[in-house]
């Protein structure tokens, strides 16, 4: 009751956004928020994990419009924040303070577009592109100065041990069971030409890695009888499987885990030793019902205090209304945050 | 509800005398259905025993009517779902109870969509079109097809009756023009064959660039646009016969519609890119029969109907950079209503119905889905100077199948109705009551398609109550006044099992997990006043009231918030001054605030607003032929809105028309 009543005050709150404003404290976190789709409400939250405060339409505060429709991934890199709107198909790269924005970079009409992913590396911002391609952005003038043809609908994409791992899902093609999408291709930072492909199971989505370069990634599987399941990738490029998650977060050497797939009446929270894969626990937060994720849409690791934080859709079945983040210190349930529709990324 | 034997026994008694009947009958007779409007030619805007509206569309010219779906939504309780301009779908919901809650029939026969569940009402042209009626709950009338009753609103549309007085043939052209590109011809002709049967024949074009200019707002940010991608060309042609033998009338109708429309999707921020297109054909030939032996009547009906949708998109996201989806939809259909008077007062009816869907296309997840539908009506209606009463029951029966995987479990269900009316004084005043409880089908699309699942839907249910009141006063002695109609309702509405889509990733999910309640009233009046022997005053006036909820999951944050789509208030007005100069109509259409989204919270919301119409007509009398003349300013105070968030409505807009009739 409690907690509906805070849902109720905090309701009253965002529909009394007149007051458009941006937060005057700086110390806040970002969360980006997807949207629902067609429905230009792609929207960034602040958060003061201090003081357990709220803040709605940051962008907007800042930039007087809105970010567009469906964002995917949210990156800060040297100074700036840089945001890939998939279906307004541009990268706005923000200023990582005021996030005022610093240039709205869009693809040209008939080229590859529609951003999903960014990674960054020694000067250089990636962005996959659903069209099939990895875009490599000159963080000085804030151009696509390079892109390389990867594979069918190319989703995450993660820097580690000098190359740029891209999962190839050919999301598209669900008719022919995602036939050319059973790949990650590794590409070669210095010379930015693939250098191999490594088989993994059908549909991989999510990718990541840890600081000793072990490479994970998420492949969906069908939404059928292929069940989304994560495999490590070793330097020498060996793949096992871990277990099954359609969520991960690494932290040191710990890889946070979700799975909840599709119709799933529960929702596991399972942590691996990245090193040897073995499973560390299996159930790495815990709460009452209300303290759990109902329908988590993203993981990560604060990396500043080890809180993990996890986004989620208001209900199982609503992907239309205002969600929440969650946060957990050493596994117990801290707070959680009014945030926008599908909160999908948190920037540090 | 489940059947027992007894019950089924008792309907297969009930079945009998239609074969009967239909043995008897050597020839089969005709319906334009529900004619007693045609009949007594009053225009009903204002319902009197029921909550059955009628717009007479000799009067759209007075009612500042422009197009079919600016019809639909004069009519009280109606919500026009308009995705924009021309080739812009349009579909109706009724009550807040969802479009997929409204038939559309034709001349009383069922226009279906076995896919999607809604008809798009941008198809319909009103150049063809003598009446309207909206039938909502329970309706008076128990001479109609089983699929009549099927549904909690029904929306019929009644073609031009042949007429004839001092000649033996009928011949209308009409050109409409106006902005964005759009030119309309239609041409029609009927003839007289015998003394009592008569042939015609119909075709109309239409095509627009649509290209209109829109202001679109991001934030405190806004750009003049174009809404690009927005071209449309569609034509249609008919041909009926109407026959009578001896008591049978009968009625022959062949139909083709094809249009192909750009598609340009949901305005998306700082994407203009759009590619889509589609290309509908829908071809369908009828046959029904009407006749009367004084106290028993049957009527017979046979359709069958094909349609076809060609979706075309490129993009390259798309293996090969192309999307072609083609669905196929085939229709048999056939119905029976006898009714019998058996006093003055008492008369009952049993209608049957069965239809057979099957349902192909191309793409990867198609089962090949099969459907067959047996509707059996039972009705009754008791009718005195006081009171009518009218009650229906409708025993449905669905039968699954599938070429690939497995069926969903076949379905039926007892659905009763009841409408009662009584008049408590001589003079025109009724009060009316009213209760319906109907389901809708699982569509195909939400059965088989790109969902898991899917297939253990049940049916989506709703009930209607209803208690109203009207007065009407019609003095042509009294100088000033002839006409005027007052009528109010009230209505409680309950949505349960609501079918709920569910986007996850590139699947969806669709679930029966919605209940939604709506409470709601609607408020009509029309008035005419002869101002002189040659001129007169017309008004309308209607406004409804609608709280809507979702009341799904008491402990979510969007319990107890108004569902999409659903102003709170609404209404609309009309004036109209005819004289011998130029005629004159004005109306005002006005919707409230309502969300786009199922949360209330001001970034789902869409503001109000209000869109003001004109037409200047003019009506001219030659020797051999009348020549009517009209003009039209749509939306002249250059109002921008949406009807549908991001799928901006034209601001002002032209249109002018001259027609000829020999």
């Amino acid at each position: 009751m409690a907690l509906l009543m805070m849902g109720a005050v905090s309701f009253t709150a965002c529909d009394d956004e007149d007051e458009l404003s941006q937060v005057s404290n700086k110390d806040v976190v970002y969360v980006l928020n997807e949207g629902k789709m067609g429905s230009n409400n792609t929207s960034v939250s602040a958060l003061d994990l201090a003081t357990g405060e709220n803040y709605y339409y940051q962008f907007m505060a800042a930039n007087g419009r809105g970010l567009g429709d469906t964002g995917q991934d949210m990156l800060r890199y040297g100074g700036k924040i840089y945001i890939a709107v998939y279906g307004s198909n541009t990268i706005e790269v923000v200023d990582g303070n005021s996030l005022k924005s610093i240039k709205t970079i869009q693809t040209e009409a008939g080229k590859p577009g529609n951003p999903r992913s960014l990674a960054a590396d020694n000067g250089k911002v990636y962005v996959s592109l659903f069209d099939g391609y990895v875009a490599k952005l000159d963080t000085a003038k804030l151009a696509i100065e390079d892109s390389i043809a990867v594979g069918p609908n190319p989703e995450e994409i993660t820097v580690a041990n000098g190359y740029l791992y891209v999962a190839v899902s050919d999301g598209m093609n669900y008719a022919n069971d995602y036939a050319n999408g059973m790949y990650v291709s590794k590409i070669a930072l210095d010379s930015f030409k693939v250098a191999s492909k490594i088989d993994v199971l059908v549909n991989p989505t999510k990718i990541t890695s840890d600081k000793d370069g072990n490479v994970f990634v998420i492949s969906m599987g069908n939404y059928y009888d292929i069940p989304a399941t994560v495999q490590k990738i070793t330097k020498d490029d060996k793949v096992s499987v871990v277990g099954n998650a359609t969520l991960m977060a690494c932290n040191g050497n710990t890889l946070y885990t979700i799975n909840a797939p599709w119709g799933a009446s529960s929702i596991d929270f399972a942590s691996y030793n990245t090193l040897s894969g073995t499973k560390e626990s299996d159930a790495f937060i815990s709460g009452t019902a209300d303290e759990l994720p109902a329908n988590p849409t993203s993981i990560s690791v604060n990396p500043n205090n080890g809180n993990i934080m996890i986004g989620s859709y208001l209900t199982a079945s609503d992907y239309s209304s205002n969600g929440y983040v969650f946060e957990y210190v050493s596994g117990a349930f801290k707070t959680k945050y009014n945030v926008g529709v599908g909160p999908r990324k948190i920037v540090y | 509800m489940s059947f027992n034997s007894k019950t089924i026994s008792s309907i297969l008694l009930w079945l009998a005398p239609v074969v009967v009947y239909g043995g008897q009958s050597d020839s089969i007779s005709f319906d334009s259905n529900l004619n007693e409007v045609v009949v007594d030619g009053e225009n009903k805007l204002i319902p009197t025993t029921t909550t059955t509206q009628t717009i007479n569309l000799k009067d759209s010219e007075r009612l500042a009517i422009h197009d079919f779906s600016d019809a639909v939504r004069r009519m009280a309780g109606t919500e026009v779902k308009d995705y924009g301009g021309v080739g812009g779908l349009k579909t109706v919901s009724v009550r807040g109870l969802g479009s997929k809650h409204t038939a559309v029939c034709y001349n009383g026969v069922p226009v279906t969509d076995c896919q999607n569940g809604q008809v798009d009402l941008g198809r319909f042209s009103l150049d063809q079109l003598d009446n309207i009626s909206l039938y909502i709950g329970e309706s008076d009338n128990i001479d109609c097809l089983a699929s009549s009753f099927a549904s909690a609103s029904m929306l019929n549309l009644i073609s031009y009756p042949p007429f004839y007085t001092d000649k033996n043939y009928h011949a209308v052209a009409k050109i409409t023009c106006g902005s964005f590109g759009l030119v309309n011809p239609f041409l029609s002709f009927d003839h007289k064959v015998g003394k009592e049967n008569s042939v015609s024949a119909s075709a109309d074009f239409m095509r627009a660039d649509g290209n209109y200019p829109y202001t679109l707002t991001n934030g405190s940010l806004k750009t003049e646009e174009i809404r690009e991608h927005s071209a449309a060309a569609s034509g249609h042609g008919e041909m009926s016969g109407n026959f009578k033998f001896g008591k049978t009338q009968l009625n022959a109708k062949t139909y083709y519609y094809l249009s192909d429309r750009e598609l340009p999707g949901g305005v998306v921020f700082y994407n203009t890119l759009s590619n889509e297109t589609l290309k509908d054909k829908n071809a369908f030939a009828q046959v029904s029969s009407r006749t009367d032996w004084g106290k028993t009547m049957l009527k017979l009906c046979g359709k069958f109907n094909w349609n076809a949708n060609y979706y075309h998109d490129e993009a390259m996201k798309y293996p090969n950079g192309v999307l072609d989806n083609r669905y196929f939809q085939r229709e048999w259909y056939g119905g029976a209503v006898v009714r019998r008077n058996f006093t003055e007062k008492f008369s009952m009816a049993n209608a049957t119905d069965y239809r057979f869907n099957s349902f192909n296309s191309n793409i990867y997840d198609c089962v090949f889905p099969q459907r067959h539908t047996v509707l059996e009506a039972v009705s009754g209606k008791f009718e005195n100077k006081r009171m009518t009463a009218t009650a229906t029951l409708l025993g449905s029966f669905f039968f699954n199948q599938v070429e690939i995987g497995d069926a969903p479990e076949n379905h039926q269900h007892l659905s009763p109705s009841i409408a009662v009316s009584y008049k408590p004084f001589d003079k025109s005043f009724y009060l009316r009551a009213s209760y319906k409880d109907i389901f809708r089908m699982p569509t195909f699309n939400e059965l088989y398609f790109n969902s898991f699942g899917a297939r253990t839907l049940e049916p989506e249910k709703t009930r209607q109550f209803n208690v109203g009141a009207t007065y009407q006063f019609d003095n042509r002695q009294r100088e000033g006044q002839r006409k005027f109609s007052i009528s109010a309702d009230y209505y409680f509405n309950q949505v349960d099992d609501k079918i709920v889509y569910i986007p996850k990733m590139f699947v969806w999910s669709i679930l029966n997990m919605g209940y939604v309640e709506i409470k709601g009233l609607d408020f009509m009046t029309n008035m005419e006043i002869a101002t002189s022997e040659r001129t007169s005053l017309f008004f309308t006036a209607k406004y409804a009231y609608q709280n809507a909820v979702d009341l799904t999951d008491p402990k979510s944050d969007i319990y107890g918030h108004q569902i999409p789509y659903t102003p709170k208030h609404s209404g609309n007005g009309s004036v109209a001054f005819e004289n011998p100069i130029v005629n004159f109509s004005y109306n005002i259409n006005a919707v409230g605030r309502r969300y786009s989204l199922p949360q209330n919270i001001k970034a789902n919301g869409m503001d109000a607003y209000m869109e003001h119409s004109a037409s200047l007509y003019k009506k001219f009398d030659f020797k051999n032929f009348d020549m009517k003349l009209r003009g039209d300013v749509v939306n002249f105070t250059d109002n921008q809105y949406d009807v549908v968030k991001f799928y901006p409505m034209p601001r002002r807009s032209y249109k002018a028309s001259v027609e000829f009739k020999f």
